[in-house]
């Protein structure tokens, strides 16, 4: 479903329509109106965003509130420790970037009507990936920094791959095949970090449990993120290429032939056969591009937040940005606004544990402000009933 | 070493692990016969084992515990069914989401309590476990294991009743389901409760009776072992049963083959059900019984 407020709307006082078309091609032209007709009172649909927004946030505070804990407190920690200071707005800037890397990567193919859900184990493949040039490629800094990126973006890209094959040459729900491969590529991890792994930590790195624990090395310095220095904010450098992703993609899917092939294909795949797109091609590439997307995640998360491959190096974030990208309702647009939100959470998190707070009521949040963002649809649909019962009965 | 006491030490690891697999496994079956790809069944479990120690923690009984454990888990099934089957929300993102939900409820509530859970015993079934290999693994277990022969015999009997056909009608053809009185969306939510009572029975199994505590995130990952279950199955009954067998043995071989001396690779068994699942799947392709309507919502034309 589309929600940009981007799409031209002077359909009314447009050239007088040609005669209607049958058959595949009358379907067609329905299409095309339906993609183009995708603007809607937009200030309605920005009030119930708040609204619900409001109310997931409320539930979060409420289960605080009944176990004893100020929601006044903990709306001021999250506050605080997200947006208070500059050092916080760097935290949450951090934490947002590989989130929305994924979400962008997630809008490209539940656009183009393929299910992926198996970001998290894109991610996972991408720092493996990403591991793999930081602890064996001997290069300069920046040129580690793109090769690293490079090879998780594939690594993501062929993990994803495998599940879109599996759906073109047989037959396999992508659903399916993508939640089955997120545990594959956790045990591969795990695989090449403990023991013989050739990304297990020998020991010589000095860092805690080196040797003995499943864990890669630490990131070597040179192969770190920088930050860029703005408005007295270090931002990162993976939320500005994040950014740039975002913007990237919101123009192709509204502006670009391709990207428009894309969307025709996810609403209707009949359609997109009839005019000649090919269903598996671009199916593939679509899903191929949302790995690369979570794979770049992986390479964030390892060069720029955790610098070390753990069991859990991944944390969810797969499945967050892929929540995320849905609670967006696949805009890429508003997905940046909820990575913000999202990565508000985490960072204002971090100072909940001062209060005796438990860190994990943010989690709590996170999910209830997700399944709120999934109401306003429905309510909106609802209300624009009753207005049509209403214009019918008067 | 011989080979009747090895098969015994693989047997007894791994029916204590299979035991969660099969509860949750015959929910959901019947929750994706009716037609709901139910991704839920993780956050069911988790929070029935939350809720399930909470109870027995807090009242001292098992059977408080486990009545708690399956509140906790239609709860969460009761919430799926009314977003994705009467507001007709994505249910693939309702049941993420709810994983994620009950994830950070559990973890956020285990920081506030102590848990004590009374430990429950065995029961020995007698004459039967008195046989040599599977005498000890099958037949002395906690009372709440042998509730799965009325659940299966229940499962089996509904199959093809008019209620069951119903069900499956949702699963496989809800147009025509519709058209000849059944309420669809109805039926999957009553399949959605189903799975949730059965994955209650199964969180609650895994932290009251099996392991006696509960700890962050402890199902880890057994829903989606479960929705593998399914799929490796065949979304036949017999399949689904095999399938939980086959996934346990392989968690319970982690245990028991460093105990009689060989050494496999832990992560290998640990990918063994994804990977079966994922390449029975391919081989079978469209073959595969895979109801007709899974995890399609359904709009009633009204």
């Amino acid at each position: 479903m589309s929600t940009e407020v981007s799409e031209p709307t002077a359909t009314q006082g447009g050239p007088p329509v040609p005669p209607s078309p049958t058959g595949a091609d009358a379907a067609t032209e329905r299409l095309l109106g339906s993609l183009r007709s995708g603007a809607r009172p937009a200030a309605e649909q920005v009030l119930a965003f708040l609204v619900f927004l409001a109310l997931g946030i409320s539930v979060g505070l409420l289960l605080g509130w009944a176990t004893g804990h100020d929601p006044g407190v903990i709306l001021r920690n999250l506050f605080e420790g997200s947006i208070g200071s500059t050092i916080s707005i760097g935290y949450l800037l951090t934490a947002a970037a590989p989130l929305l890397l994924v979400a962008v990567g997630a809008v490209i193919c539940m656009r183009a009507g393929q299910f992926n859900i198996g970001q998290e184990g894109q991610v996972t493949l991408g720092a493996i990936g990403a591991g793999f040039v930081v602890f064996h490629v001997d290069a300069s800094g920046p040129l580690t920094i793109v090769l690293g990126f490079v090879a998780a973006a594939l690594a993501g890209a062929a993990w994803a791959l495998l599940a879109a094959l599996l759906k073109f040459t047989r037959g396999v729900d992508i659903v399916v095949s993508s939640l089955l491969l997120v545990f594959l590529a956790e045990q591969l991890l795990t695989g090449l970090i403990s023991g013989d792994g050739p990304l297990h930590d020998k020991g010589d790195a000095g860092s805690l449990g080196a040797g003995t624990a499943s864990q890669s090395p630490r990131v070597p310095e040179k192969a770190m993120l920088p930050t860029i220095h703005v408005l007295g904010v270090d931002v990162p450098f993976a939320f500005v290429l994040a950014l740039v992703a975002a913007v990237l993609v919101a123009w192709f899917l509204s502006s670009a032939h391709a990207g428009y092939r894309l969307r025709i294909l996810g609403q209707n795949p009949t359609v997109a056969g009839t005019i000649g797109i090919s269903a598996p091609r671009l199916g593939s590439l679509a899903v191929a591009a949302s790995g690369a997307f979570a794979g770049a995640a992986g390479a964030a998360i390892l060069m720029g937040q955790s610098f070390q491959l753990n069991p859990g190096v991944s944390s969810s974030i797969g499945w967050s940005g892929l929540l995320i990208a849905l609670a967006a309702r696949t805009n890429a647009g508003v997905s940046v606004l909820l990575a913000l939100v999202f990565g508000a959470m985490v960072a204002g998190g971090g100072l909940l544990g001062g209060d005796g707070v438990p860190v994990d009521i943010v989690n709590v949040i996170t999910a209830a402000i997700v399944v709120a963002l999934l109401c306003p649809p429905v309510l909106l649909a609802a209300l624009r009933r009753r207005r049509i019962r209403r214009a019918v009965e008067a | 070493m011989n080979l009747t006491t090895d098969l015994e030490t693989i047997l007894t690891a791994s029916v204590p692990l299979t035991v969660p697999l099969l509860f949750a496994g015959l929910g959901e079956y019947v929750a994706q016969r009716a037609g709901t790809f139910n991704l839920s069944v993780e956050g069911m479990m988790l929070g029935s084992a939350f809720a399930a120690a909470y109870g027995a923690s807090a009242s001292g009984s098992p059977i408080v515990g486990l009545l708690c454990g399956v509140a906790a888990a239609l709860v969460v099934a009761f919430v799926h069914g009314n977003l994705s089957h009467r507001l007709q929300l994505n249910t693939y993102v309702v049941g993420l989401s709810l994983n994620v939900l009950v994830l950070g409820v559990t973890n956020y509530l285990l920081s506030t309590t102590v848990l004590d859970i009374p430990a429950g015993s065995a029961w020995r079934i007698p004459l039967l476990s008195e046989l040599p290999v599977v005498g000890k693994a099958f037949f002395v277990q906690p009372w709440v294991v042998y509730l799965l022969l009325p659940l299966l015999l229940l499962i089996w009997w509904v199959r093809r009743r008019r209620f069951g056909l119903e069900l499956r009608a949702a699963g496989d053809d809800p147009v025509a389901g519709d058209l000849t009185g059944v309420d669809v969306n109805a039926r999957r939510r009553q399949a959605l409760l189903f799975c949730g009572f059965c994955a209650g029975l199964g969180g609650a199994y895994l932290s009251v009776f099996q392991s006696g505590s509960f700890t962050s995130g402890m199902t880890a990952g057994r829903g989606y072992i479960v929705i593998a279950a399914v799929i490796f199955g065949g979304w036949m009954l017999r399949g689904v049963i095999g399938a939980c067998f086959v996934f346990g043995v392989a968690q319970g071989l982690q245990l028991a083959l460093p105990a009689i001396g060989y050494s496999v690779s832990p992560q290998l068994l640990a990918a063994t059900p994804y990977l079966l699942a994922l390449v029975s799947l391919a081989l079978l392709g469209a073959r595969s019984r895979r109801p007709l309507a899974l995890g399609q919502p359904f709009a009633p034309a009204r």
